[in-house]
Formats: structure tokens, C-alpha cells, sequence
């Protein structure tokens, strides 16, 4: 998958696309495989980058769990009250029990930099389905696999004794523990959907058209365009040793003011240091490619890439796996 | 160790750790160590434990007794702090294992090997009933689905007392240990320690065999 920054508005239609889709099961209800954050900021789980795991030259590095308040817990709220009438005409909508410190988008909008430079944007996450995955070398058990076919990185919950190793030592933090079935559960890239040559729910729900889908390997398809023909789309965190098989177009900043109040176009208000952080030394080329092809378009040029990434046709975005999912049959 | 015969016990009695028949054994200590993390199956679990200690709990008093239909087990150590699932990823359930060896001389340390199975009867806090496992090797236990283990736990002053219990023999599963009385056999103890993150092979352990007699009466 490639997910265009540029282009997020933080809507969370995926993250409730997915929620929807998966995760409404007994133990789930704390659980958001698609999450959206605001960058700069303490991210789903809360300082998850801080939390290690993944490798280093190969080596398997320390991990640290995520607890379950770190991630937010699910709150709960007086729906029977506010809707069923047994409150008053004043009870208003609010969350039972203790007033929570802390949720999976907590810091949305707050970035970061000084005013009138301040700046934001959106990074959307789920599993990666590394082609090195933490979690799958960490469970004792085997009960982590990456399917040989098609590179989906799945956990078998008949194996899986709740041990939480592969939580420990995924570096993205993206597997979360069902406390009622006592297994891990994570994103399972919509393997039923792409098996049918459906697009994962989050791609084909996304308003913006933020998210490619495709085999990376499918030279047609946009994942080669972006990530191998025009070296765009960057990993997150190269440096946690996974490989990701998700992507990212890098934002390109608005301009800061100088002095006088006038836009300085040689300053990014992204530091270029911050994305580099993200992305490794690799974004700079990405956004100079980005910068140049933007510009090429306005002059009136052709340039593929901005037309893979404006996709003028949606279903060109999915790499193939353009089925429309009301046409099939699910049973 | 002696697995005296009650003749007559209710089953549910030698389910009870409080219930007086438990008087009528002999207690034995036992000490325990913990798994060496260099031992630990993957490396992300052994470059997580390198520089943690394992095994929290380093003693065990057992007792055993039987009614000729029943064998059970009451393990008794001290626990501060008792931990079960409380909803918090960070927060592991205690739990206790008795094994035994199903064929010729398996290490416990290994877990057994591909020709030497052990069996595994375990208990976890926080769990309903027990479950029956089956190991040849580090990190290669499976849950034998077709067999009951009866478990029971209170937890006061300080100190648990935790009832592990299978019908003596008829369950028709291989890898199953099945007993008699007049048998012997050998057994070993793991426990782990919630409140140190203990489980898997996190935990304390006999790294050898106890023997095992079953009473005649
Ligand atoms: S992101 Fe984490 S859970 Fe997903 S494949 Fe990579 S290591 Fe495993
Ligand atoms: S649905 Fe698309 S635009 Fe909205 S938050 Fe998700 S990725 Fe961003």
C-alpha cells in the first residue's frame, strides 16, 4: 500500500471503515487497526516510537508493551440515559466512569512549530505486513505467519497462546491484545476482500484517495510506479529493520514567513530534519522529485507522477484489485 | 513422593486446595529456578530477558493424593502480589504446570525432545478449568483439546494454594500421561509470576525429574 500525505485530511473514514468491518467483536472494542495521527505528535500508542523492538543489523532489539491506556481504552458513554429518556431533559452526552487522560487521537491538530509557522499533518497507520516481520520471528509459537502467496502477515489465533512476544517486538506497535479471547489480533489487510479482487476497505472508503493498492511487484500497477519507478513512496522508520510493505508519500511543507511577513519559499515549514527522522535521508530525493513534477504540471507538462497521484480515475488506484464489492456474492 | 490413596474422596473434595483430606499428605519443598534467557526460543524474547531475572518464585510445597479415579496435585507458595488479566496488555496472568514424562528420559530444561514428549497439565489465574499440553521441545507445546484438567485456586494471606487434577487413566489420547495406582513415575513444577511479566518460558522450574508413586492403599 502507498498512502499519499499530501492528500489526508485526517477524516478517519478508514479508521471507521476498518472498525466497522473488523474489529466489533467481543474484546475488540479498544481496538483501531487503522489509526490517523497528527504528526508531530505522540502518535497510537502513545510514544509508540519510543517503544523499540524491530531489528538492528539484523539483531532483534529490546521491545516495550504497549499497555492498554497507552493505546486508549474504549470509553463508554450514557447513551441509555441521553437517548432512552431516563435522565432528565439536561443530562447531556459524557463518557461514564473516570474522565480519561488520554485516547488514540488525543493530540489531533495540536503539531508542531511556533505560530505563524506552525505546521501539521496526517500519518494514517496499520500493520505493515513487513517482508521482515518483528512479530513473526518473536512468537515462540509460530502462530504468526506471513502468507507465502500474497505476503499478508496474519496471526493464527488457534495458536496463539496470548503470550504477547510479537507485541513486544513490533517496532510499529500495531497488534493489540483481545483481554476476552486471550489472543493477539492486528490488521489482516483485508485478505477476505483481496482474495475476491476487492481493495481493503480503508483504500476504497478514503475520500481523499490517499491510498494505493497492488502488488509492488506488478510493474503496471501504481505500488511500482511510486515506490520502485519514481522512488516517491518511503517506509516509515526504515531504520526499525522490518521492511514495510507500506509507504508513504512524503508531505511537501507550506513556506515559512520571513521577517517581514512575507513567504520565504527556501523554508519549508516541515523541517527537513523532522522527515528525515520519519523517513530516513531518502525524503529529501522524494520531495525534490515531488517539487519538480509538481512544478512540470503547473507549467503546463505531462508528468505521470502527478497524474498516478492526483488518480483522475479511482479505480486506477487499486492495482487491479478494482472489484466493486456489491457486485459478489460473500457467503 | 508419595500420591497417598484417599478411597472414598469425593472427586470435588480433592478439588477444594482448602479441603482438610489435603491434611492427610505429605508436603513436600520444592525449589525452583529460573530459565536461563539464553535458552529462550527467539531472539526477541532472549533480547528482552538478557538483563531481566526470571523466575520470581523459587519454592513450591506439593502435595499429592488420588482416589483412584482422580490424581491431584496442591501447590502451595507465597505470592504478594497475585496477577490475572485485568484488561492491561502490560498485566500477565500467574500460573502453575505439573509435567510428566511420556517417553524415556526427556529433559525438562528442552521441554522434552522430538522422540521424548512431555505432558503438561496446567493452570493459569483468571481462566476457567485447566488445559493439558503436550511439548516435545522448546516452544512446541499444543493444547491436547480432548482432555479435562480440573483446576481450583484460592489465594490468601500471602500465599496460594492451587488444585491441578486429571482422571488417573481411560483418556485415549497418545500423548496423554495415564496413571495407576501402584505406579511410578516422575513429575516436575513450573510456576510463573504474573507480576514479573512471567509466561511461556519465562518462568521458574525443576530442571529435574521428582519421583512420583501412586499409593495402593
Ligand atoms: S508492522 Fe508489526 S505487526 Fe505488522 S508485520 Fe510489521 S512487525 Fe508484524
Ligand atoms: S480516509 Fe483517507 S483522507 Fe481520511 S483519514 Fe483516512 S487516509 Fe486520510
Amino acid at each position: 500500500m502507498v498512502m499519499d500525505l499530501n492528500k489526508c485530511i485526517g477524516c478517519q473514514t478508514c479508521t471507521i471503515a476498518c472498525k466497522q468491518l473488523w474489529t466489533r467483536n467481543e474484546g475488540m472494542d479498544y481496538m483501531w487497526w487503522n489509526t490517523v495521527n497528527t504528526m508531530p505528535g505522540k502518535g497510537t500508542p502513545r510514544n509508540w516510537e519510543e517503544m523499540g523492538g524491530g531489528f538492528r543489523d539484523g539483531d532483534s532489539q529490546p521491545g516495550l508493551m504497549p499497555s492498554t491506556t497507552d493505546f486508549g481504552e474504549a470509553w463508554e458513554f450514557n447513551h441509555d440515559e441521553v437517548f432512552y429518556n431516563t435522565g432528565d431533559s439536561k443530562t447531556h452526552l459524557k463518557i461514564k466512569g473516570e474522565k480519561p487522560q488520554w485516547g488514540p487521537n488525543w493530540d489531533e491538530d495540536e503539531g508542531g512549530g511556533q505560530y505563524p509557522d506552525n505546521y501539521y499533518f496526517y500519518l494514517p497507520r496499520l500493520c505493515n505486513h513487513c517482508t521482515d516481520p518483528a512479530c513473526v520471528a518473536a512468537c515462540p509459537r509460530k502462530a504468526v505467519e506471513k502468507r507465502e502467496h500474497d505476503g499478508i502477515v496474519v496471526i493464527n489465533e488457534d495458536r496463539c497462546r496470548g503470550y504477547r512476544f510479537c507485541m513486544e517486538a513490533c517496532p510499529y506497535k500495531k497488534i493489540y491484545f483481545n483481554h476476552k479471547r486471550k489472543v493477539s489480533q492486528k490488521c489482516i489487510f483485508c485478505f477476505p476482500r483481496l482474495e475476491k479482487g476487492v481493495a481493503n476497505a480503508c483504500a476504497r472508503q478514503c475520500p481523499g484517495r490517499v491510498r494505493f493498492v497492488g502488488y509492488r511487484d506488478d510493474p503496471e500497477g501504481p505500488i511500482h510506479k511510486l515506490v520502485n519507478k519514481w522512488g516517491v513512496a518511503l517506509p516509515l522508520h526504515p531504520e526499525y529493520g522490518t521492511e514495510p510493505n507500506v509507504f508513504y508519500v512524503p508531505p511537501l511543507a507550506p513556506a515559512m514567513y520571513d521577517e517581514q511577513g512575507n513567504i520565504d519559499h527556501s523554508r519549508p515549514r516541515i523541517p527537513d530534519d523532522y522527515l528525515v527522522s520519519l523517513f530516513g535521508p531518502q525524503v529529501l530525493d522524494s520531495l525534490s522529485i515531488l517539487k519538480a513534477e509538481r512544478e512540470k504540471s503547473r507549467q503546463g507538462q505531462s508528468s505521470e507522477l502527478m497524474d498516478i497521484l492526483i488518480a483522475y480515475r479511482w479505480g486506477d488506484m487499486f492495482g487491479g484489485f478494482d472489484q466493486d464489492p456489491s457486485t459478489l456474492q460473500w457467503t | 513422593m508419595q500420591a497417598n490413596y484417599l478411597s472414598g474422596v469425593a472427586n470435588s473434595t480433592l478439588l477444594d486446595p482448602d479441603a482438610s483430606a489435603w491434611q492427610s499428605g505429605t508436603a513436600t519443598t520444592i525449589k525452583l529456578v529460573g530459565t536461563p534467557a539464553s535458552l529462550q526460543p527467539t531472539a526477541a524474547i532472549r533480547a528482552n530477558w538478557e538483563d531481566r531475572p526470571i523466575g520470581a518464585i523459587t519454592e513450591v510445597s506439593i502435595v499429592a493424593l488420588h482416589n483412584s479415579e482422580v490424581l491431584a496435585f496442591r501447590l502451595q507458595w507465597d505470592e504478594p502480589n497475585p496477577s490475572a488479566d485485568n484488561g492491561d496488555n502490560t498485566r500477565f496472568p500467574d500460573g502453575a504446570a505439573v509435567a510428566f514424562p511420556l517417553v524415556g528420559e526427556p529433559s525438562l530444561v528442552t521441554m522434552g525432545a522430538q522422540d521424548q514428549p512431555i505432558s503438561i497439565w496446567s493452570w493459569r489465574a483468571g481462566e476457567q478449568g485447566g488445559k493439558q499440553l503436550v511439548a516435545a521441545g522448546l516452544g512446541t507445546s499444543e493444547i491436547i483439546e480432548s482432555s479435562q484438567i480440573s483446576t481450583n485456586q484460592v489465594w490468601h494471606d500471602g500465599q496460594y494454594s492451587v488444585v491441578i487434577a486429571r482422571t488417573m487413566f481411560g483418556d485415549s489420547n497418545i500423548s496423554s500421561a495415564q496413571f495407576r495406582p501402584g505406579q511410578h513415575s516422575r513429575f516436575g513444577l513450573a510456576i510463573w509470576s504474573g507480576r514479573n511479566g512471567e509466561r511461556a518460558g519465562i518462568k521458574s522450574f525443576t530442571p529435574a525429574w521428582y519421583d512420583l508413586h501412586l499409593a495402593t492403599g
